[in-house]
């Protein structure tokens, strides 16, 4: 089902924690909602699912507007953070729990809840206890209890972050796979960007309450709207430094990075990723920078090294094999189409 | 020294402290038993002996005679049973609007039912027995049962109980459509076992004790209730310690029993709320 909200705000007093937010979200679609602790993400999904009130603003699930409409009468699964399992109840009368509230039949409730259980492999648990199970198990039964009433939007806070690092792999994998079996459209809340962009299949990036880019994964990561998308999206993150342009040409503390760009002279923010950079040991063009390792930092794969132009500190990637130690002089030359420019109000002016 | 013996050392002194404890607590208890046993001559010597020279039962067969007791044991369990279903019912629903409903007043209103927990409740003893008796009330079951539904520091103790539930359980069940009232029964009670169950046996044990306001309100043989009991066997020309020993057991019975069969809940009651009975 697709998913309209239209100039949503909510206002604590006159403080916005959602300030005018405006997004279609296409049926079918898996969403990411990304942004930092306190953004308002988590607001925006509760206002979905109709436990917050919005101060102004419509939210429309296919043609109907479902702004006023209670939770219960929305048709939405959700999953909370901590699971919210009822201790006292079986896995089973768990997942059975919200169709008994909807007066199905006992027997199709069960039949319902086996079904939901063995689609997320929860078959022989089912008499378990939520203490009785692991992290990843609860969060299963949590999807499963919130999928089992057949509902047409699947909303999920911050699923995976009382999960330890193997299993979060895992588990937002198994998201996505039952997201696709059911085709059903998904929105997620998460801080982790790397979380958000492995299974999205578009982020929507927040800050401060204000939606600051709504975009597929790849494009967004590649062309971040705004200085703050560039900044969040990446790790190690994009450097950023201070940008003189001259004549079509970028400069960082006296250092040509790059000619023939159509942008009027002045100071700008400029932004490069780690692995951004070509490095030689030996000048391999007119133009290749020299530049000193201050620190080398060996990752298995890669090697993140830390160098200085003027008081702008980089980190860049290179493949392990390459011989640099701290101190070793390297040349580097910046990747076409690799190198943004931020205006002082922080909106992407071009990349170069 | 090695730290084996430091062990031992160590667990010797922590269950010596432990049995005396017990001893402490166990001797009035057996005093009351050992007693009930004596005659009256052995009651009262001085210095006072601790074995009885024979142990019979006669003692228990003459408190027993000389008081309706099976009356007073059955008024006992009707105060008990219906004050109790009362006070759970007052308890659960105050403590589920404090933890969970927001209503205008909310705060005051608990403050203000904690402001009474201030009064002696030996005060409360004379304005209500003037209540049962424009009531008409006097020598009646509920006079024994209706002052006495909603105790304050049960519902504050189980409103905070109920405000640990975490609120996202709350707000799930509302998208599982559960509304309050089924919330309460189907989610919060049970979560809350513990608690409740502790109120429940707490309040049992006060009904079971509670003497003062039944003596108070209570003229006719008919009505009396057990602890009453107890004061037949003091009169003019003295008490009969033995006797009333014996009767202390009887009254005593009932509770054990129950603590026997429900010991597992009090103890996870007790522990959990940290209150002692």
């Amino acid at each position: 089902m697709e998913i309209r909200i239209e100039n949503l705000t909510k206002a604590y007093g006159d403080f916005k924690a959602i300030d005018n937010m405006n997004l279609t979200i296409a049926d079918g679609d898996l969403v990411g909602l990304l942004g930092p602790s306190g953004c308002g993400k988590s607001t925006t999904l509760f206002m979905l699912a109709g436990l917050n009130k919005p101060t102004a603003g419509r939210i429309f699930f296919g043609e109907h507007e479902v702004t006023d409409i209670a939770p219960e009468d929305r048709g939405i699964g959700l999953v909370f953070q901590n699971y919210a399992l009822y201790p006292h109840m079986t896995v089973e009368d768990n997942i059975m729990f919200p169709l008994i509230n909807r007066k199905v039949p006992k027997n199709e409730a069960r039949d319902r809840a086996y079904e939901m259980a063995k689609m997320v492999q929860l078959e022989g648990l089912m008499k378990r206890k939520p203490k009785a199970l692991s992290g990843g198990q609860q969060q299963r039964v949590a999807i499963a209890r919130a999928l089992v009433k057949k509902p047409e939007v699947l909303l999920l806070d911050e699923p995976l972050s009382n999960l330890d690092a193997k299993l979060r792999v895992e588990t937002r994998e198994e998201i996505r796979r039952i997201q696709q079996e059911v085709k059903i459209t998904t929105i997620f809340v998460t801080h982790d960007q790397e979380e958000a962009m492995s299974i999205s299949d578009k982020i929507a990036v927040m800050e401060k309450g204000v939606l600051q880019q709504y975009e597929v994964p790849q494009k967004m990561y590649l062309n971040p709207g705004n200085l703050f998308v560039a900044t969040f999206l990446g790790t190690p993150q994009i450097n950023v430094f201070d940008a003189e342009v001259h004549d079509g040409k970028i400069y960082c503390a006296g250092n040509m990075l790059r000619s023939g760009c159509m942008v009027p002279d002045g100071s700008y923010k400029g932004g490069i990723r780690p692995e951004s950079f070509n490095v030689t040991l030996l000048p391999s063009a007119p133009d290749a920078i020299r530049a000193e390792a201050s620190h080398v930092r060996m990752t298995g794969r890669e090697l993140q090294i830390r160098f200085n132009l003027g008081a702008n500190e980089f980190r860049l990637l290179v493949h392990s094999d390459m011989q640099i130690g701290v101190g070793t002089p390297f040349y580097l030359t910046t990747r076409e189409k690799q190198i943004l420019l931020f205006g002082q109000d922080g909106k992407t002016v071009g990349k170069f | 020294m090695n730290r084996k013996a430091g062990n031992v050392i160590a667990n010797i002194l922590k269950y010596g402290v432990l049995i005396i404890g017990a001893l402490f607590t166990l001797m009035p208890f057996l005093w009351m038993i050992l007693s009930a046993m004596k005659t009256n001559a052995e009651i009262r010597a001085i210095p006072p002996v601790f074995f009885p020279s024979k142990f019979s039962l006669e003692n228990f067969t003459t408190a027993w005679k000389a008081a309706p007791f099976g009356r007073y044991l059955v008024n006992t369990l009707i105060v008990t049973v219906f004050n109790t279903i009362g006070v759970l019912i007052t308890t659960i629903l105050a403590a589920f609007a404090f933890a969970r409903l927001n209503f205008p007043g909310k705060k005051v209103l608990l403050t203000l039912l904690l402001a009474t927990m201030m009064i002696p409740s030996e005060m409360l003893l004379i304005t209500n027995f003037i209540t049962m008796t424009k009531l008409k009330w006097i020598d009646t079951y509920q006079a024994m049962i209706v002052p006495w539904l909603a105790s304050v520091f049960y519902i504050y103790l189980l409103t905070q109980f109920f405000a640990q539930i975490p609120d996202a359980l709350y707000l799930a069940a509302k998208v599982d459509k559960c509304r309050d009232f089924k919330y309460l029964i189907k989610i919060m009670i049970p979560i809350n076992k513990g608690p409740i169950t502790t109120i429940t046996i707490l309040n049992v044990i006060s009904n079971w004790n509670s003497f003062v306001w039944p003596l108070l309100v209570t003229n006719s043989r008919e009505m009396r209730v057990l602890s009453y009991g107890l004061v037949q066997f003091q009169t003019e020309e003295g008490s009969a310690y033995e006797l009333i020993m014996a009767a202390s057991c009887i009254l005593v019975i009932p509770i054990m029993i129950m603590y026997l069969f429900l010991r597992k809940y009090i103890i996870e009651g007790v522990t959990q709320s940290g209150i002692k009975g």
